[in-house]
């Protein structure tokens, strides 16, 4: 019953972030902006999450049971990480694999190393090595563009925020797994899995609000000048 | 025993006439019409073998294993012509709409041979419905292409992942239109109102002197 809730609550809070995404992509073409890749890339990665939860919520509806042979839930909630991925290229625009720092080396060692904790817990040899290939290049992405936006002289900075919310979104990814990688006596409250699944729900929410300040920022500045 | 390869070969027959027949632009789009069907045909044999393999019964084989093996198989012809001809990205979403509805077609042709022609209201709701999730899906497809254009990397990165969109809507209706009732004719209206809405736009934003 809880794993319901939380998967509705996650499915609308995904329904709210793509429909406002698209809808503001939308609005942006009409005007004939650049704003509108990154308004459609945020909402592709969420209607990819709310897609995988409303497959897995109408295969457990009409089979009374979760996929068996192909996992195409959790196929969609990989890929969503590609549209993020794409996003951050997007948001960085000059050498978005660069390194930034030598201490980017710990990326892959701790993507790696927790790809070795889930598949020796669970299984899942190919989901491990795609997890380790999008986390890798997601989390890179998103340090990178904080160590930039750091180093800037002008720091009030625009991007910021988003990064820090796509990293709060990829940890909390990351905490899920590990939370359910783990046995806990039946599907309650004192569940963690459940609690970070509803924090990423609302961190969704968070990358919106991220993406609205950048460019009111922006536009803001645009019209002092 | 339905024999699909025979069909196919009724199907293909006449098309392949046309093919010789017709000159530039209309000779290509024949040729991905006839494309589609043979990916329907190709698609059907692998997920057969899919099935057998891992032991899937055949509901579960519709819900789990076509979706994503329909798709790959339909974006084949595609890649084919991308890589070796490397046309004008104008010219490719003809292409993807021409294999969509070549596969659709040959698909419904099948479920015609299996199901029978009595129940005319389902195969209303099946026909428009699975042309209209084909064709969505093929033009999901195709905008990771052509909107990606540029950069080979960020192509194929944005084209995986617009092809997982695909492969999830597939999957979605897949399940709707297999329990009569509600989840049918609900399965059948979401492709149509999407194509809808994908026809309304492209028109909107078509050049005037095209119009």
């Amino acid at each position: 019953m809880i794993e319901l809730i939380d998967n509705i609550i996650q499915m609308i809070m995904a329904a709210m972030v793509f429909s406002i995404a698209f809808f503001r992509a939308f609005i942006k073409y009409e005007r004939e902006s650049d704003d509108s890749h990154e308004w459609t890339l945020i909402g592709l990665f969420a209607f990819e999450y709310f897609a995988g939860d409303l497959y897995d919520a109408l295969y457990v509806y009409f089979y009374e049971t979760s996929s068996q042979y192909f996992y195409i839930s959790e196929f969609c909630w990989y890929t969503s990480y590609l549209f993020m991925i794409l996003l951050l290229v997007h948001m960085l625009k000059e050498k978005p694999f660069g390194m930034e720092s030598r201490f980017q080396f710990l990326i892959p060692v701790f993507t790696v190393t927790m790809a070795v904790v889930f598949y020796v817990r669970n299984g899942d040899l190919v989901g491990n090595i795609v997890s380790v290939l999008i986390m890798t290049a997601a989390i890179w992405l998103v340090v990178n563009g904080l160590i930039a936006e750091t180093r800037k002289p002008d720091k009030t900075s625009q991007k910021k925020p988003f990064y820090i919310a796509c990293a709060v979104i990829l940890a909390l990814e990351y905490a899920m797994w590990i939370s359910s990688s783990f046995y806990w006596p039946g599907d309650t409250l004192l569940n963690p899995y459940f609690w970070f699944d509803a924090s990423f729900s609302i961190s969704l929410i968070g990358l919106l609000h991220t993406m609205s300040r950048y460019h009111g920022i922006s536009i803001g500045k645009a019209v002092r000048r | 025993m339905i024999y699909i390869e025979n069909v196919y070969i009724c199907l293909a027959a006449p098309l392949l006439i046309a093919i010789l027949c017709l000159k530039d632009r209309k000779k290509i789009h024949m040729v991905f019409l006839l494309s589609g069907m043979t990916a329907c045909i190709f698609s059907s044999y692998i997920t057969t073998w899919m099935a057998v393999l891992v032991g899937a019964g055949h509901e579960y084989t519709v819900v789990e294993i076509a979706p994503f093996v329909e798709e790959v198989v339909k974006l084949s012809p595609i890649l084919f012509y991308l890589l070796l001809v490397h046309p004008p990205k104008d010219r490719l979403t003809e292409c993807v709409l021409m294999v969509s509805v070549g596969f659709a077609t040959f698909e419904n042709v099948c479920y015609l041979l299996n199901n029978g022609s009595d129940d005319l209201l389902s195969l209303l709701i099946r026909g428009f419905g699975t042309g209209a999730m084909h064709v969505v899906c093929g033009v999901i497809v195709s905008a990771g292409i052509i909107w990606l254009w540029d950069n080979p990397w960020l192509r194929f990165i944005g084209t995986v992942a617009l092809l997982s969109v695909a492969i999830t809507y597939h999957g979605i209706f897949n399940i709707l239109v297999s329990h009569p009732g509600a989840s049918l004719v609900i399965g059948g209206i979401i492709p149509v109102l999407t194509m809808c809405v994908v026809l309304v736009e492209g028109t909107r934003r078509r050049p005037k002197d095209e119009k």
